[in-house]
């Protein structure tokens, strides 16, 4: 479809080709998609990239504005991904991230969710999803992960233990479902 | 290698839906992830296999696939032809980044209705979804939270009483809930009024873009309405705003435009149909983008009662035939971009062959 010109701004190949008539001069643009979505010839991209594309801007944006390289260091306790990495990719690592970097992501989720910062609607009937229970588990796995690539088995078959007791749904729910609700 | 046949399904697509004459589909989806592993693109390809083994083994265990009238299959996408995997992105039933081959990738629908949907690590551990032609949004949303209760009750959700259900992407935590309609609306940007519709959805924190996405926003006058408020408000609440706010609004807007057309640019309109509904049926060869537009044209048509002999919901079938992935699998080969074009206009004018103006 297109003949391989250049767009005017950059060395992309144009994807908007645009020919302006004024006092019967005619004058021609050539523009990628980036260089006319700058220019509001194109709509910037709409759809779910633009949510997570907000969320990266936004994250980037509260970067410049307060972080310490010390603050970007940190990271999750659970998954080991660093706040950095995830401002790079806009993706949490794990369910535990959200308390680990909860003082830097609630003002995130308060622009994204229009002011909303606390969780309203259903909520799982199951008392497993207690926080607890679920980081033991998590820690458990990740264990099991390092046991069974140094090949110590004796080990592995005990943290399968653990987490298979754990898992039980009818653990300790009653109890912790009181908890919960 | 496992095959998915698309001509022997009967879609929700080949169904007449209510409004169905702005409102094409409604569709809710669900995040969910499993408690006690990372995110999808934070696990090994160990915890991934985990996952995927645990999903499917609750999805067939739970009993949905005594469901009555459709039962349920779970596909390993990796193990799925590829053909396939394009058929089933054409459908809406997997995502682009579900379409890969990875074999920790897994999917689970009803069929023959494939109404509902559950990718298996995707961005999170679980995408449910369900998709009812026209508009449908309470139903769907009940049938939704059946297949969550019912998955609830075997699997352990990542789950804070502060932030709600967790996923990956901040942008989804809380609910979850993703609500989505498509809307067909060629009167408004005929008459130049979709900005009006814009505005109404931007003030209630609506995202809207055009049917496949990306590139031309405008592609047959097909429009996605959705949420994107997830935290702080009830699944609830964001029904009620579409279903008693939004949908009532932008349906007048669009009627109201349509019968301006009828009775102030009667002719105009009835050249752009019937140039349509002509082209269409003598075309040899066919572009897709070209198709759904001229396709766009004649469902105005319809609802305008100036097109006879042909049903809303088959229109809606066929503008997903006529993709790639439909076509080569209609004629059971691979096809290059010149032959789909062949083939793509035979379709429609096999299809279109009892429709008259």
């Amino acid at each position: 479809m297109s003949m391989g010109i250049k767009c005017d701004m950059c060395d992309r190949e144009a994807s908007v080709h645009e020919v302006v008539v004024v006092n019967g001069e005619r004058r021609e643009r050539h523009l990628c998609e980036e260089h006319a979505q700058e220019a509001g010839v194109l709509p910037t991209k709409p759809g779910p990239d633009t949510i997570s594309a907000m969320m990266q801007k936004m994250v980037a944006a509260q970067h410049l504005s307060t972080e310490s390289p010390k603050q970007a260091a940190q990271s999750c306790p659970q998954c080991g991904l660093s706040f950095a990495k995830f401002r790079a990719e806009g993706l949490l690592g794990c369910p535990a991230c959200y308390d680990a970097f909860a003082d830097r992501i609630v003002p995130l989720l308060v622009r994204a969710h229009d002011g909303g910062e606390h969780h309203v609607g259903r909520v799982p009937k199951r008392a497993g999803a207690l926080v607890e229970r679920q980081q033991r588990l998590m820690a458990l796995r990740r264990e099991l992960g390092e046991a069974v690539a140094q090949e110590q088995y004796e080990r592995a078959a005990k943290l399968r233990d653990e987490i298979g007791m754990l898992e039980q749904p009818n653990g300790d729910a009653e109890d912790a479902g009181e908890r919960l609700a | 290698m496992t095959r998915f046949d698309p001509e022997a399904s009967q879609s929700w697509l080949m169904r007449p839906g209510r409004e169905g004459d702005v409102v094409i589909s409604s569709r809710v989806r669900l995040a969910r992830n499993i408690a006690g592993y990372p995110f999808v693109h934070r696990a090994s390809n160990a915890q991934r296999e985990e996952i995927k083994e645990k999903a499917h083994g609750s999805l067939m265990d739970a009993g949905i696939i005594g469901r009555g009238r459709s039962h349920l299959m779970w596909i390993d996408l990796a193990a799925l032809h590829a053909l396939d995997r394009r058929v089933l992105l054409e459908r809406n039933l997997i995502s682009q980044q579900q379409a890969k081959s990875e074999p920790w990738r897994g999917l689970c629908i009803s069929t023959p209705d494939e109404e509902y949907a559950v990718m298996v690590n995707e961005e999170d551990h679980l995408r449910l979804q369900v998709v009812r032609p026209g508009l449908e949004l309470s139903s769907a949303f009940r049938e939704a939270v059946t297949v969550d209760d019912q998955l609830e009750s075997r699997l352990d959700y990542a789950f804070s009483p502060r932030f709600g259900y967790l996923t990956a992407c901040p942008t989804n935590v809380g609910t979850g809930i993703r609500v989505s309609v498509m809307l067909h609306l060629p009167a408004l940007r005929l008459t130049g009024e979709l900005d009006k519709f814009r505005r109404a959805a931007k003030a209630m924190s609506l995202a809207v873009r055009g049917v496949h996405g990306e590139g031309s926003e405008t592609l047959g006058d097909f429009y996605q309405v959705s949420n994107q408020v997830t935290l702080g408000r009830s699944e609830q609440d964001i029904l009620m705003q579409f279903e008693h706010e939004i949908l009532p609004q932008i349906m007048e807007f669009e009627r109201t435009a349509r019968k301006s057309l009828v009775s102030k640019r009667r002719v105009m309109l009835e050249d752009q149909v019937h140039r349509a509904l002509g082209v269409l049926r003598s075309a040899r060869l066919m572009k897709a983008e070209e198709a759904t537009q001229l396709l766009s044209h004649v469902r105005l048509g319809v609802v305008a009662e100036l097109v006879r002999g042909i049903k809303l919901e088959q229109l809606t079938y066929l503008t997903v035939l006529i993709q790639p992935g439909h076509l080569q699998r209609l004629v059971g080969r691979a096809l290059d971009q010149a032959e789909r074009r062949v083939e793509r206009a035979t379709v429609l004018r096999e299809r279109l062959a009892d429709a008259c103006g």
